[in-house]
């Protein structure tokens, strides 16, 4: 994957992909978390700190739940992180997610649900990178 | 003792409608026992209809140390046990703080008032055994409701009265009635002394909660613990020792210190034993906070001590220092307690009001934007981890609002709307819920449970606030409503009470003071009454004061009015307790005598007779005695109505006219000749 800098916003740090990857990080979500923090607060590291280590703690608990067939750990984990991954920007991650837990809750054959837990937790690698540069930055 | 007249600024404080008082059961319970006469039974149907009120009652009835008797496990027996008045009394107490307001002023410290008043019942409790002639249970109510002056003056006047309060702070207690006196014209201890009138609490209790709103120090003189203010004295030392604060102002701690040196001395106990009072007022103390939704704590007498130590020495530095120097001392036994420095350091205007939100969501990114959203808003935020936290939180704080996610492992934003609704507080919050997509069918569930609203999730920070100041808009009107139903009730209990003084009013005569003669048919029809249904006896003595027109005519209007009365008064002092007298007419009065047939009331006849033919009126310009012509109709007589017995009874005045005056007649019945003793013949 190749990224390139975006030039919009006031997040000119972005990263993203133009090569089939989608888009790690929606520049517009982490703007509006920006706005609600207020000019030159920290409220944005703040945020995406606080789901940089929330997240770890979900993302185990799919791969756990996925290895162990325990798909109520799966489903609250992807409940979870679906909300909060869009509001650091990781839509991508976040749709994802809420696909996540719909099979989960659908009762549905496990075909779905591990392809999808698989590539959520692959994505996640991903989002955290992303993320990780984003708090370096600032 | 006599009930003294009751200020007019106190009467004023009382239209404001934003008195503390009682309502709900609390209300009716007024109602049932305005008068001395009232019903046991109906105050106790009243008090079953609350049942933590009832279980309140009877805890505190069974907590008073009674050994060997058996527990009190229903109304009746309380009332059996403790009597009637005490039990209204706790009735009354209780309504008082489950229907308190917290939030009436933003600069009084509710809580803190609370936990102190609640520390003091239970310590004037404690003590009671050693003042005789004062029940536990008096004393839990006296210390309850001691400062209640202080807190209708911060509910009423909440701004200028946070201002006095500051002024005053850490000086002794006449400043600040000084201060009150100044600024309203009334103090604590007159609108303490009023307000336990006003909710019908006997007199001398009300003399003694004056009493030490007047002056809250038990004095060295004293040497024991002789009334229930002695009693309040102490108590209120121990309860003030338990609330150490930070910002307690060193004087204070000092005077507290060597309040409880005192008690310890009078009591004549070791520290020992001092330590195992302080353990057990505590143990209690905390007990019923939680009973009653009252803030308490952990409280160690070592800290108790080491408080007041350090108080002490902060206050010698003090007394070194120039004038003005305070210093803050570290003497916090109370860690929990907001001051109402604190609050009002604030920095919130006095009046200005942000809206209370509570935030809840167990997702701490969600958690930290939801927040972070509404203190944008211009809301005041805080926040909880998950319902169980939230619940504490909202019992605390008090929000307006609380905006939830619906979604939480441990307790769904449903279930704490459901918990919420079960209290009191919880039942005014204004609830929404944030909900994912799929949630509509849990839409109609939500509603009936009690949720206000719901918005969907990712939500619009400008949207979520419309909703939220919208559904303000409807509690503020719900306020509004509530406040004027109390105002209403309130209103409806004065008007009872004033219909009721224009109804006694209306069946007394102004002149003379007994009842007049509408009252007195009344009373006839309703004894006639009970006499044909169960046989009981009463007779009428007429009476015709003897040529009064004479009276009035040689001496003027004014000495026939003196005369007037003063007979009234002399049949009155004549009467035994069953009797009563009216006045019928111009010149006539008339005896209503119980449970008498002839023979007695003709005695009783007899006897008003001599004592008012014997009985000087001094009046402007005369002086003298005026004699009664009276006549005696009884039930026993057979009479076929109460209008043909009153005919007869005026007949046999007739006739003792006739007879030459100053004398007693018998009426001669259908049944009954009875001949009129000649004994009773008296010449004028």
């Amino acid at each position: 994957m190749e990224f390139s800098q975006e030039e919009d916003g006031p997040m000119s740090q972005v990263h993203s992909s133009e090569n089939g990857g989608g888009v790690v990080l929606d520049a517009a979500a982490l703007d509006a978390l920006a706005e609600l923090g207020g000019e030159g607060s920290d409220f944005v590291q703040e945020v995406v700190s606080l789901f940089l280590t929330e997240a770890v703690m979900r993302v185990t608990e799919i791969r756990e739940g996925l290895d162990r067939s325990e798909y109520e750990r799966v489903l609250q984990a992807a409940h979870a992180l679906k909300s909060s991954s869009a509001s650091v920007g990781a839509v991508e991650f976040a749709r994802c997610c809420g696909e996540l837990e719909a099979h989960c809750r659908s009762g549905e054959d496990s075909e779905k649900v591990r392809p999808t837990g698989a590539r959520a937790v692959a994505m996640y690698a991903e989002v955290q990178e992303a993320l990780t540069a984003l708090l370096r930055e600032s | 003792m006599q009930k003294r007249t009751i200020p007019v600024e106190f009467e004023e404080l009382k239209s404001s409608g934003t008195l503390p008082s009682p309502a709900g059961v609390g209300i009716q319970i007024l109602e049932i026992t305005r008068t001395d006469e009232f019903s046991a039974d109906d105050m106790s149907h009243a008090i079953m209809s609350d049942s933590s009120l009832t279980g309140r009652i009877l805890e505190l009835a069974n907590s008073a140390d009674r050994a060997g008797q058996e527990p009190i496990t229903t109304v009746s027996a309380a009332l059996m046990r403790l009597g009637a008045t005490t039990v209204r009394n706790l009735a009354l107490a209780f309504s008082i703080i489950s229907e308190r307001d917290d939030a009436a002023c933003k600069a009084f410290n509710y809580p803190q008032y609370w936990s102190g008043s609640l520390a003091r019942a239970v310590a004037a409790k404690a003590l009671s055994s050693h003042v005789r002639g004062v029940s536990a249970e008096e004393a839990y109510v006296a210390g309850l409701l001691a400062e209640v002056g202080v807190l209708a003056l911060a509910t009423v006047h909440s701004e200028q009265y946070a201002k006095v309060l500051l002024e005053t702070r850490g000086m002794p207690m006449s400043a600040a009635l000084s201060a009150e006196n100044e600024v309203f014209n009334i103090d604590r201890a007159t609108i303490a002394y009023c307000m336990m009138l006003d909710w019908g609490l006997p007199v001398g209790f009300a003399e003694a909660v004056e009493s030490f709103n007047l002056e809250r120090l038990f004095s060295e003189g004293e040497g024991r613990l002789g009334s229930l203010s002695d009693l309040l004295r102490f108590a209120d030392a121990i309860s003030s020792a338990m609330l150490l604060t930070a910002t307690t102002p060193s004087r204070r701690i000092k005077e507290v210190g060597d309040q409880l040196a005192l008690l310890q001395q009078v009591l004549g106990y070791t520290d020992k034993e001092t330590q195992e009072l302080f353990g057990a007022v505590s143990t209690e103390w905390r007990h019923w906070g939680e009973r009653l939704d009252i803030a308490t704590y952990e409280v160690s007498f070592k800290s108790v001590l080491g408080g007041i130590a350090r108080g002490r020495q902060a206050f010698e530095k003090e007394q070194s220092l120039p004038a003005g120097g305070g210093i803050r001392c570290e003497s916090v036994v109370a860690e929990n307690i907001v001051t109402t420095e604190d609050v009002v350091e604030d920095g919130r205007e006095f009046g200005a009001e942000k809206i209370k939100v509570l935030a809840v969501d167990d997702e701490p990114v969600a958690l930290r934007l939801l927040v972070t959203t509404l203190r944008t808003q211009g809301f005041d935020v805080t926040f909880a981890k998950n319902g169980s936290e939230a619940m504490k939180v909202a019992m605390r704080e008090g929000p307006d609002i609380i905006v939830a996610d619906q979604e939480m492992p441990e307790m769904s934003g449903l279930e704490l709307t459901r918990a919420l609704r079960r209290s009191k507080r919880g039942s005014s919050m204004y609830i929404v819920l944030l909900t994912g997509a799929r949630e509509e069918d849990l839409l109609v569930e939500a509603f009936e449970s009690g949720v206000d609203d719901f918005v969907q999730k990712p939500f619009d920070a400008q949207f979520l606030t419309a909703r939220l100041r919208a559904g303000m808009r409807i509690v503020g009107l719900q306020r509004r409503i509530e406040e004027d139903r109390r105002t209403i009730l309130r209103q409806l209990a004065d008007k009872n009470n004033f219909n009721r003084r224009l109804q006694t009013l209306s069946l007394t005569d102004l002149l003379t003071e007994v009842p007049n003669r509408r009252h007195a048919m009344e009373r006839i029809e309703a004894e006639w009454k009970s006499s044909t249904r169960s046989g009981s006896q009463f007779s009428v003595i007429m009476i015709d004061i003897d040529k009064f027109k004479g009276v009035n005519d040689g001496f003027g209007h004014d000495v026939g009015d003196a005369v007037l009365k003063a007979t009234a008064q002399a049949i009155k002092a004549t009467l035994r307790g069953e009797d009563q007298v009216a006045r019928f007419g111009g010149e006539e009065f008339l005896i209503i005598a119980r449970g008498a047939r002839v023979a007695e009331a003709t005695d009783l006849a007899e006897r008003v007779r001599v004592v008012v033919a014997e009985n000087v009126v001094e009046a402007e310009g005369f002086c003298g005695c005026v004699s009664l012509s009276l006549g005696v109709a009884s039930v026993e007589q057979g009479y076929a109505s109460a209008s043909e017995m009153m005919r007869a009874a005026d007949q046999a005045v007739y006739q003792a006219k006739t007879l030459g005056r100053n004398q007693v007649c018998t009426a001669r019945g259908d049944l009954l000749r009875v001949e009129v003793d000649p004994e009773h013949r008296k010449t004028a």
